[in-house]
């Protein structure tokens, strides 16, 4: 980070400790209030801070700056004091150390949120919450170095993925720097002067080592390694936001995005399940599920659901990037086979998927942003704390009308930041015939935008009752 | 509405008779809504009862 001030600041060893505390402080008012507190979602804590202001918070922070939610994650600060008591001791599984669990968690958790209607449960909204809290614990308690953020964790991987189209990346300043370095602290840790075995500063936990790091792709921006650096070395770079995506080197921890198939798995649960957790929130969707509820003769949500998760992220992904790939494959001449093509230009569709979270997160974030006013004062009130006083329960946030030009101009800027990875693709791809290439996968990017502006034009339906009429 | 930061709608009811009061209120959207009822009584205590209203759809 060049900017005065700022540089000083991040390389401040205690600085990810004090972004920690406040949330850490937070999460337990919202576990509290959640579970104490008024069954009424509006007027929770808990339903309110994480369903309207933290999820439009994080894709805003992620938009403008970088992965700085996972900088301050409170449950790396429990984390980090319980390892001062227990040391794990084993290494994550060989056959876990991939994506999968993490994107089947996370497709879990979009699941969960429909069938249970977590935004209009306290109770459940505080449970996920206390379940968080004690994952993190027992993962990171048994397995060595950051198991839960790289293996487990469904937020840190929307949040690797999304930052993808971050304007900001950790990354090394002069690597000719590096090739003179002996020590490699940034990976290994930086060592106690006298003594080759004692940890002062640990190096990257998610196994990103520096000169070989590559974009934003399981960095936490937890600064381990700018603070290990002998050489003052590593920094907070801008970058060309989707940079990233149109390259594929050998990154460090990760590999070939190309050659990583659960890599490109989470980005199409990330990018479909943009579109479906929004499809969730506006009116055709309790006919669509009413319809299959009737067709497959049952009486509760979660079969209907079922089917409706399996349609949108599986089925629709196969038959679109399939009929995509081998289209690319004909039109092409490209020489790739079929799943590692599909595989390849999956990353295109990061963008949009982005562009729609963000359309729908901002959405509630904005339209809701002062409802935080009076139900932080109601759940002060109720322990007594009335020095904020009465709640103005009016108090909203900004007009729909200024919001959903910003929803459409979040949504275009998605389109155009798939489309111009897509070319970048194809023109590295099939170098003779690029549009030949390009077109499939443009085709694929655009009928899906205009999915997700259909939806945007949808009148909005929340209910947790579909079967009730 | 049953979703956090979502608008609220008021309304104030009126008397039509005794002990039974009237009024209206248009839900902005469909959905699963709360009626939440304020009520004041002649000594200056005050109720809060709540209703739910779920499957709320268009016209």
């Amino acid at each position: 980070m060049q900017v005065p001030g700022l540089r000083r600041l991040f390389r401040w060893r205690h600085l990810r400790t004090v972004l920690q505390i406040p949330l850490l402080i937070v999460s337990a008012a919202m576990i509290l209030d959640g579970l104490l507190g008024p069954s009424l979602a509006p007027k929770n804590l808990a339903t309110t801070l994480s369903w309207v202001h933290f999820r439009g918070a994080l894709v805003l922070v992620l938009l403008c700056a970088g992965n700085f939610f996972c900088l301050a994650c409170p449950f790396m600060l429990v984390r980090n004091v319980a390892r001062r008591f227990f040391r794990p001791r084993l290494n994550w599984p060989q056959k876990l150390r991939n994506k999968w669990l993490s994107l089947g968690l996370f497709a879990l958790i979009l699941f969960c949120y429909e069938e249970f209607s977590l935004w209009s449960s306290p109770w459940w909204t505080a449970w996920l919450i206390v379940g968080y809290f004690l994952t993190v614990l027992v993962v990171d308690g048994v397995f060595k170095h950051a198991s839960f953020c790289k293996f487990v964790c469904p937020i840190g991987q929307f949040n690797f993925v999304a930052s993808t189209i971050s304007p900001l990346e950790v990354k090394v300043r002069d690597l000719d720097v590096c090739e003179l370095c002996r020590t490699k602290d940034c990976i290994r840790g930086r060592r106690a002067p006298g003594s080759g075995l004692v940890v002062i500063q640990r190096g990257c936990e998610l196994a990103l080592f520096q000169p070989l790091k590559v974009g934003n792709m399981d960095c936490t921006f937890c600064l381990d390694c700018v603070h290990a650096c002998p050489h003052d070395n590593i920094g907070i770079s801008s970058r060309m936001p989707a940079s990233e995506l149109m390259v594929d080197p050998r990154r460090s921890g990760i590999g070939r995005f190309s050659q990583r198939t659960d890599v490109a798995a989470l980005a199409i649960v990330f990018s479909f399940g943009a579109l479906l957790n929004a499809f969730g929130m506006v009116s055709p969707v309790y006919a669509l599920e009413s319809w299959l509820a009737g067709m497959m003769h049952v009486n509760s949500k979660a079969p209907a659901l079922g089917v409706l998760f399996a349609l949108f992220l599986v089925l629709e992904p196969a038959v679109l990037m399939g009929l995509a790939a081998r289209l690319t494959q004909l039109l092409g001449g490209s020489q790739r086979a079929l799943v590692p093509l599909a595989v390849r230009y999956t990353y295109g569709l990061v963008p949009l998927g982005f562009g729609m979270w963000l359309a729908h997160y901002s959405f509630h974030f904005l339209t809701g942003l002062y409802t935080v006013l009076p139900v932080t004062q109601s759940a002060a009130s109720r322990v007594g704390w009335n020095w904020f006083g009465a709640p103005r329960w009016t108090l909203l946030g900004i007009p729909m009308r200024y919001v959903q030009p910003l929803e459409i101009g979040f949504l275009v800027l998605g389109l155009a930041g798939s489309l111009l990875v897509i070319h970048q693709l194809a023109e590295s791809d099939c170098a003779e015939r690029p549009l030949r290439a390009f077109v499939p996968w443009a085709a694929v990017s655009v009928v899906l935008w205009m999915a997700a502006m259909w939806m945007m034009f949808q009148p909005m339906d929340m209910r947790g009752t579909f079967l009730a009429g | 509405m049953s979703h956090p930061g979502m608008a609220p709608v008021f309304g104030e009811v009126r008397q039509i008779a005794p002990a039974q009061y009237q009024g209206s209120l248009e839900f902005a959207m469909p959905g699963d809504w709360v009626v939440l009822i304020h009520v004041t009584l002649p000594d200056g205590r005050k109720l809060e009862r709540q209703v739910s209203v779920p499957g709320v759809t268009a016209n």
